[in-house]
């Protein structure tokens, strides 16, 4: 709980003729977590890397023509993937079902491609008649004949449409041409225009129009009256309809025909992409591949047994425990982090890998930092009424949701809301009435001063905790110039609990009753040692390691300079860091604050007319609105002290986040 | 007035001016031009401003492209989100340039598509605009049929319309230039519009330096589309922006029907076109004379009053003119020909003698 999972490192040799099945139990079991072959022994040997980047990309071309299928059946590939077919997991060879694949995805193109052709011409020949339809229907609003004027003889005649912006350039591009232009109504925004002009000025008209984006009318002759003519064409129209509707019905038939055979064909072709993906990271000398990866030291014999399984006791399966010589092996790769926190904490897992993937060799501190996170929101936030409703509306977050960061949100607001209702009974305030429940604890408002003395003590026992991890870690690493000498380090630790036991011994008698051994000791010497931490750390090292190091620094003044600014920095760090706790007080105020303006409102509005009404739509209003905000700035406030008092002590991450690979 | 302009503008301005101490020098473009290979071009841009952006960049030409486009992003996402109301609005716009830079990319792949190979290898020539400020999202366009679902997936954005007032002619045509030119001719008249709806006393700055972009673009067009495209006048005139600085109607009616280039030439009189033209009759090398003239422009603009939109949009002319300039250095070195041969390529000439006064 507070490491990660104790991980190995394996290393499988695996025949050619095995790797397709080891592949696919490898991303079935969700387990290792692949290292990059360049970045371990045999990668130095600088092998090639047994990608097969040609069929890595027929496979892609295979996956672009299949998708493009589902489009225009409009089928939803994803859903008919994940709940009609679900994974086989030994069924998939790409290199052997290539040719396989790639002849069923030709044949099914031939037969959907050539049906979609033959039912577009009715849909584009109704799509045309319609337009037709719409165009004669403006003319006859206008009251033209149209038959007068297809019938000019000696002069060029055009009409049609014109973008409205366009207008004022076509007229400029047909001022040096004799014409008439007779613009007419509007229809979204586009001008029925009439143009005419000399036969001879024909191209150049038509050219002008042609760029002028001029949408041309063809107007047929009529010899009847235009409503049987719309007759006719309406008639046309819903013969085409009719052709639609059954091309449709057949596309109906075909699409079930072949949907089956489609998500099959996907399934496999995603599952060789993603197989021959992992391929990259194995690499190959003569007929034997070499896979490397971490996985959890737990499930090593789970591995092993399937992999031997699979390959008929073929393969060799090596497995290293990291310890003595971790950093040697650390120059090659990192050991990834494998979280392993109980179910209520681990959504905060997420909140710890937004300041930092916390390092193999470094204490976890997902369970310090989700406990300290619900205590101080709990505290903020101490409401009965408001931390129900956050617990239910976690709770229902929790179970209506599918997606598992909202789930985790939903898991985190839930733990929030139950502290909030916890401390709501330590202070007695429910929905801001502090005199419904008698308080178990103490009410904030009556009590400031007892307040933010409880919460400087939380402050101190945070950054404590924090300084002790630090120490923790520094001696796992085997880090002791940090440890011992370093500001956050034991010397640290020392001056800072030494500041505190002055404070204790002054608040407990108005006097500071401490003499000048104990001053020497808890606090002078400690900065004396962090001052001079880089000559001492230097000489330890003569002496020990009986190496040849010069003492002091090259640049003497400068780095006397830097330690005196550092010493003072810890001096104002320590006590602002400690003073910071305050603001748990002050806006656990400011929630009782709010209170105090919704009500004085809520009081105002109950003398007007209909005054209880107004008086609990405030009340309502009110408490809706402090919820809202005040998870908000409770949440960021609680991060805030999380990661600069808290996580600033100790912790360094710079880990990677164990990820198994998986189809 | 004066003293609001000042209020308004206090941060902004200074922020401006911080951004700009951050483009690159004479000194920088003099090593850079120095230098050949890969290796090299890398080592000088870590000593500028752009050492701050290697964290994520692939290490090749393409990804130093990519780099210096994302850097030109971010410098827009930096102004906009200084902005408000119908400055943030004109920003916005220019901005969406790009976006609409994409649009055309994606039409010419979705029109032309004969394989998803092809499909695939195109799509690199998208920029990586942030998806935050994006109108699209070009992954869903790449998806489409055809011209008229990516019409379709595109409503609600101002690319609707002028697409759809075109998809006619693409139909009739089966070529991209229609769609792209309705773009541009759409894009530039709401980028007026915008500039219209400023103040009286900032409306004139933007159009007194925007006004001449809208003068470059004519001329461009114009000489390109009678030199190369051989297009008649009247189809010029229909392929022309309505506004500008010098070019008026008439003056744009003149190019058009000019019979040679001495004749556009001798149509240009009474702007300072003229001179910067009489050079050459390379389109290219003459839209790039216009450029340098647009910069000292903006150089100018930039010594006067700085508590007014002209600041930013100065701004944003240094900095488009630095990401082209190293766009041209890395394609240089890329092709490993040598500064001498390339020099006419750049602006950084006229740009760092401005800088380094100013800064």
């Amino acid at each position: 709980m507070f490491r990660p999972a104790k991980m190995a490192k394996i290393d499988l040799q695996v025949p050619q003729d095995y790797i397709a099945k080891t592949t696919s139990i490898i991303s079935s079991l969700k387990i290792l977590h692949l290292m990059n072959i360049r970045k371990t022994r045999v990668g130095e040997l600088d092998l090639e890397s047994e990608a097969d980047s040609n069929l890595l990309r027929k496979y892609s071309e295979l996956k672009e023509r299949l998708e493009k299928i589902f489009r225009v059946l409009d089928i939803k590939e994803n859903n008919q993937l994940s709940e009609t077919y679900p994974y086989q997991q030994d069924d998939v060879n790409p290199q052997k079902d290539f040719s396989v694949i790639e002849k069923t995805v030709q044949q099914l193109e031939g037969e959907i491609f050539s049906f979609i052709k033959a039912i577009e011409s009715p849909e584009k020949a109704k799509a045309e008649k319609e337009n037709l339809l719409r165009q004669l229907e403006i003319f006859s609003q206008i009251k033209i004949d149209l038959n007068l004027f297809c019938d000019c003889k000696f002069l060029y005649a055009a009409s049609g449409f014109i973008p409205s912006d366009n207008i004022g350039r076509l007229e400029l591009s047909l001022s040096n041409i004799y014409h008439l232009y007779i613009p007419s109504t509007t229809f979204s925004k586009r001008r029925l225009i009439f143009v005419f002009g000399s036969r001879k000025d024909k191209e150049k008209i038509e050219k002008a129009l042609k760029s002028a984006y001029f949408e041309k009318i063809e107007i047929p002759h009529y010899d009847h009256a235009h409503d049987i003519n719309f007759e006719i064409l309406k008639g046309k129209i819903k013969k085409l309809e009719m052709e639609n509707r059954l091309a449709g019905t057949r596309l109906e038939k075909l699409r079930n025909g072949v949907e089956k055979k489609l998500a099959d064909l996907n399934r496999k072709v995603k599952q060789s992409l993603t197989l021959l993906e992992i391929g990259k990271s194995f690499d190959k000398v003569g007929d034997t591949y070499h896979i490397s990866g971490w996985i959890p030291q737990k499930v090593t014999p789970t591995l092993k047994k399937k992999v031997l399984e699979v390959t008929d006791q073929q393969s060799i399966v090596s497995v290293s425990i990291p310890n003595g010589d971790r950093k040697y092996r650390e120059k090659f790769t990192k050991i990834p982090t494998c979280f392993q926190n109980p179910a209520f904490f681990r959504p905060f897992e997420k909140l710890v890998s937004e300041y930092a993937i916390p390092s193999y060799h470094e204490v976890e501190p997902t369970v310090f930092f989700a406990l300290s996170f619900l205590l101080m929101f709990g505290v903020m936030f101490g409401d009965i009424g408001h931390g129900f409703i956050l617990f239910i509306g976690g709770l229902l977050t929790l179970k209506k949701s599918k997606k598992e960061n909202i789930r985790d949100i939903g898991l985190i607001i839930m733990e929030c809301g139950f502290m909030s209702t916890f401390f709501g009974f330590l202070y007695g305030s429910i929905f801001g009435f502090e005199h419904i429940i008698p308080p178990l604890w103490f009410n904030p408002m009556e009590n400031i001063s007892y307040f933010m003395k409880v919460t400087i003590v939380f402050g101190i026992i945070v950054i404590s905790i924090g300084l002790i991890l630090n120490i923790i870690n520094s001696i796992m690493n085997s880090d002791y110039k940090t440890g011992i000498f370093g500001e956050f380090g034991i010397m640290g630790l020392i001056f800072y609990w030494g500041c505190i036991g002055l404070a204790i011994i002054y608040l407990a008698t108005g006097k500071f009753q401490a003499n000048f051994g104990y001053i020497f000791l808890i606090l002078f010497l400690p900065l004396l040692i962090i001052f001079f931490k880089e000559p001492l750390f230097n000489l330890y090292t003569r002496i020990i390691h009986k190496r040849n190091l010069s003492v002091f620094p090259e640049n003497i003044g400068i780095y006397l300079l830097e330690s005196f600014i550092e010493v003072n920095d810890i001096v104002i760090g320590f006590l602002s860091n400690t003073v910071s706790f305050i603001r748990i007080s002050a806006f656990a105020l400011a929630h009782a604050g709010l209170f105090l303006a919704v009500f004085a409102l809520a009081n105002t509005l109950q003398d007007l007319k209909g005054g209880i009404l107004w008086y609990w739509i405030i009340m309502i209003l009110g408490n809706m609105g402090i919820i809202v905000i005040e998870s908000v700035i409770v949440t960021i406030q609680t991060i805030r002290l999380e990661y600069y008092e808290f996580f600033g002590k100790f912790f360094k991450g710079g880990g990677e986040i164990y990820k198994p690979v998986k189809i | 007035m004066m003293l609001k302009a000042a209020f308004q503008y206090s941060y902004i301005n200074a922020k401006i001016r911080s951004l700009k101490s951050m483009l690159l020098k004479r000194i920088d473009y003099e090593n850079m031009s120095r230098i050949s290979g890969y290796e090299g071009l890398v080592e000088c841009l870590k000593r500028t401003s752009f050492a701050l952006k290697w964290k994520n960049y692939q290490p090749s030409f393409d990804g130093l492209i990519q780099m210096y486009y994302e850097d030109l992003f971010s410098s827009y996402d930096k102004v906009i989100e200084m902005l408000s109301g119908n400055r943030k609005k004109l920003i916005q716009h220019l901005y969406q340039k790009y976006e609409m830079e994409n649009l055309k990319v994606i039409l010419r792949i979705i029109s032309s598509e004969k394989s998803n190979k092809k499909l695939t290898g195109k799509s690199r020539y998208l920029l990586s605009l942030k998806k935050k400020t994006a109108s699209f999202s070009a992954k869903d366009l790449l998806k489409a049929k055809n011209v008229d679902e990516i019409i379709y997936l595109l409503q609600g954005t101002w690319y609707g319309e002028p697409l759809k007032h075109s998809l006619y002619r693409f139909a009739l045509e089966k070529e991209t230039f229609p769609l792209e030119m309705a773009l541009d001719l759409f894009y530039y008249k709401r980028l007026w519009q915008h500039i219209s709806s400023l103040s009286y006393r900032e409306r004139k700055i933007a159009q007194n330096l925007l006004g001449v972009q809208y003068d470059i673009l004519n001329i461009f067009w114009i000489f390109r589309f009678k030199k190369m495209f051989y297009f008649s006048p009247e189809e010029i005139l229909n392929y022309s922006l309505m506004h500008g600085k010098y070019l008026s109607a008439n003056r744009r009616l003149k190019l058009a029907y000019s019979v040679d280039y001495n004749d556009m030439l001798n149509n240009l009189i009474g702007t300072p076109y003229k001179e910067l033209l009489a050079y050459s009759d390379d389109p290219e090398i003459c839209y790039r004379k216009l450029l340098s003239y647009k910069l000292s422009l903006a150089r100018k603009n930039w010594q006067g009053f700085p508590f007014q939109i002209g600041t930013i949009l100065d701004y944003l002319v240094f900095k488009e003119i630095e990401i082209r300039d190293l766009i041209s250095l890395t394609e240089a070195n890329r092709l490993s020909l040598s500064f001498d041969k390339v020099k006419d390529y750049f602006i950084y000439n006229h740009y760092a003698e401005n800088s380094e006064s100013t800064n």
